[in-house]
């Protein structure tokens, strides 16, 4: 018992002073001061918002119009540069209409044949894409160009790329059909029908009375 | 200290001249009303820096929407009530709502005033107070909230009730339940009336 009296006076708080006591607490838990700037910090971020509010040197409608036109200036050189599609029997490519050369017939005409397409690191650095006349080479046969090649390719002409040779079908259509020639040979003639009377005074039926007849 | 040309103007008066430009008089409404809102923002996050934080968005809203201020209530309710709001909102953010849970309401620097109190009472008081402070942060929101703002001392229960939307009477019924609750939980660790016969010691 004596060692709780220790424990009774620690707890023996009744309930109106427990009341004052959880007040007390409580305002203690929000008894602090703001800081001595806040007033200036309040005004600055009014200042702040006046000066973005501000009108600006360009409206905001020209932006938008300008982000518009942007995109429509971007989409219309997307469109220009989109790759042609080759026509029939001209195998053109963009190196070709860069340099001017004559577009390739189907027949599969010798044109030159642009060294970097052949294997990188063989054209020559002093700007030597000189057009020369090449044997044919399959389209296969075009290497990865490196970085170099199309660096040197943009500063010079570029000669037509590698003939391609055309391609060889075999005939798909059918044989003609082959119908034999039909005879007609002509009717033989026909014998003539005799047929026999059938009794006197009868020979004209259609012509007898009947009551002629009787 | 206000200066002396708004000393003893009245918040209509300065409303209305802050909206004809005058920031001065702003700067005064700021300087009246910071503790009250600073204190109404730290009962709802429990942090100084989220408390100082929302209060200035408080007072910058305020300003922003100054046109929008029907004197049909005190400039003080009205700047109270948007700074409550933007206090519940920052509550509800998942920072915040995990932040309480990770770091406890901070320490209170009052201390219970040493008026003759012996050494072992001070630490008892002490030990009471700490647990009087871990109760009060778990008790719900809206029983937390309406004790706080209550026992702040800087606002009136008719300030509160407008700050928080609810009548002067449901008010003061969710300060006596939050006392209530507390009063019950703190008997449940031997505090209050009552521990005599838990003890079993009566004599």
């Amino acid at each position: 018992m004596n060692g709780n009296n220790g424990h009774l006076e620690r707890h023996s708080v009744d309930e109106a002073q427990l009341d004052v006591t959880i007040d007390a607490v409580a305002r203690g838990m929000t008894a602090f001061e703001p800081s001595g700037a806040l007033r200036a910090r309040v005004l600055e971020r009014i200042e702040q918002g006046r000066r973005h509010h501000s009108s600006p040197a360009v409206p905001r409608w020209a932006w938008a119009g300008a982000a518009a036109a942007l995109v429509l200036a971007v989409a219309t050189a997307v469109w220009v540069a989109r790759p042609v599609p080759a026509t029939d029997g001209a195998q053109t490519t963009v190196a070709e209409r860069r340099s001017g050369a004559p577009s390739l017939a189907a027949a599969g005409a010798e044109r030159p044949v642009a060294p970097s397409a052949v294997s990188p690191g063989t054209a020559s650095p002093g700007g030597g894409l000189s057009a020369t006349p090449q044997t044919r080479r399959p389209a296969a046969a075009r290497g990865v160009q490196t970085a170099e090649a199309d660096v040197v390719q943009d500063q010079h002409p570029v000669p037509a790329l590698a003939e391609i040779e055309p391609l060889r079908f075999s005939a798909v259509e059918p044989h003609p059909l082959q119908i034999a020639a039909v005879e007609v040979t002509p009717l033989p003639a026909m014998l003539a029908i005799e047929i026999p009377s059938l009794g006197p005074g009868l020979n004209d039926i259609q012509s007898a009375d009947p009551k002629k007849e009787k | 200290m206000e200066p002396v040309s708004t000393r003893g103007v009245s918040d209509p008066e300065l409303v209305e001249r802050a909206r004809r430009g005058d920031d001065a008089a702003f700067g005064t409404l700021v300087d009246r009303h910071r503790t009250a809102v600073f204190r109404a923002a730290l009962a709802a996050l429990g942090t100084r820096e989220d408390a100082e934080e929302v209060a200035q968005e408080a007072f910058v809203a305020a300003f922003r929407h100054l046109q929008d201020f029907r004197e049909d209530a005190s400039f003080k309710t009205w700047l109270l009530s948007i700074a409550w709001r933007k206090a519940l909102t920052r509550r509800r953010t998942v920072r915040t709502f995990l932040r309480r849970f990770v770091q406890p309401p901070e320490d209170t620097e009052w201390q219970v005033p040493d008026a003759g109190r012996t050494q072992e009472q001070a630490v008892l008081d002490n030990e009471l107070h700490g647990h009087i402070r871990r109760e009060i942060a778990r008790l719900a929101p809206k029983f937390r909230d309406a004790l706080l703002l209550a026992s702040a001392g800087e606002h009136s229960y008719n300030d509160i009730a407008g700050m928080l939307g609810i009548p002067v009477g449901t008010l003061k019924w969710r300060v006596n339940e939050a006392r209530r609750q507390l009063r019950g939980r703190l008997a449940g660790m031997g505090y209050g009336q009552g521990l005599g016969a838990r003890t079993g010691d009566r004599g």
